[in-house]
């Protein structure tokens, strides 16, 4: 179970880095029907939207992570970010 | 000139405003004497600026008593009381000699006299965020835009869909709208230990003709209202 998300983690990170954010974005959807609000899959995906300044989509993946964990700093420093801007 | 002067800020009224400019001044490496006559207000800056002095500011004799003689710019945010912002510029250029005094507006008349006075600077910060909040609703695309002039502008843009995948020759945004891209602001994709996504946001100055545009980038261009229009509808 654990390999397989760790697999989309790493073909998502994959398509993120050779700046394919569309496929990169596909990748984690598909893994968040399997892992649903699964925090790594959230939070790069919302790192994705970000980079790409979609930042509604953004603030949804960070929020989504933060209703379940209030202390993910990460996911709180990148919000608050986006909200400031 | 006395260069360390350069360095020397004064911030009289510290509200909201006065607090964030001093704070970020002070954050920059300037050297901040904050005033207020509230006992609150200077406890709350004390641990953020170099000096931070408790005393009423329209008192010509201590001003003089503080050491702004050292002070290069004044910033003068005293909220909306315009008797008092007034008597503190005239002190701050006829007296004192401060060479860069910037004062804050509450309305146009208030303005004009600030003006007469001789205040360099004359700012409305209120009215500067509604219209960059109001430009941003009407036109979400634009992150950002600086007047240079009543014709023409820099705007920060985000890249449409159609220059994805191009170069900027190829896209050849002078020649099709008559404007120049002077830099490209982008983040690059990054990652970390287990495959966690991050990037580093990076700004491309003067980009090259065979630079590649990609989503998410921001084009920074300058050029004449009327034509910078022109982009947005892309």
């Amino acid at each position: 179970m654990q390999e397989e998300k760790e697999k989309v983690l790493e073909s998502g990170s994959f398509y993120f880095l050779n700046q394919q954010f569309k496929m990169a974005i596909k990748i984690y959807r598909k893994g968040l029907k399997e892992y649903e609000n699964d925090a790594d899959l959230l939070f790069n995906l919302g790192i994705v939207y970000e980079s790409i300044n979609d930042t509604e989509h953004a603030k949804e993946c960070f929020k989504k992570i933060l209703e379940k964990d209030k202390n993910h700093e990460q996911a709180r420093k990148h919000l608050e970010k986006i909200i400031k801007t | 000139m006395d260069k360390k002067k350069e360095h020397v800020y004064a911030v009289i009224g510290l509200g909201n405003f006065g607090n964030a400019v001093a704070t970020l001044l002070s954050e920059k490496g300037m050297e901040i004497l904050a005033i207020d006559e509230d006992e609150n207000k200077v406890e709350n800056i004390v641990n953020k600026v170099a000096h931070a002095v408790q005393m009423n500011a329209t008192n010509e004799q201590s001003l003089k008593e503080i050491g702004m003689e050292d002070v290069h710019t004044a910033i003068v945010s005293v909220g909306d009381d315009i008797a008092s912002s007034l008597l503190i510029c005239t002190y701050l250029k006829d007296t004192l000699k401060i060479k860069h005094v910037i004062a804050k507006a509450t309305d146009q008349k208030h303005a004009r006299v600030l003006e007469k006075i001789g205040v360099d600077r004359i700012i409305f910060p209120e009215y500067e965020s509604a219209k960059r909040l109001a430009d941003s609703l009407v036109s979400p695309n634009i992150f950002d835009m600086i007047e240079l002039s009543d014709k023409h502008n820099i705007v920060e843009i985000k890249a449409p869909s159609s220059f994805f995948g191009r170069t900027l020759e190829e896209i050849d945004i002078r020649k099709r709208f008559d404007v120049n891209i002077i830099a490209i602001k982008r983040n690059v994709p990054t990652a970390k230990d287990g495959f966690m996504n991050d990037f580093e946001e990076t700004t491309i100055i003067s980009p090259s003709p065979k630079e590649q545009i990609v989503e998410g980038d921001v084009l920074v261009m300058i050029g004449l209202k009327e034509h910078l229009e022109n982009i947005e509808k892309i």
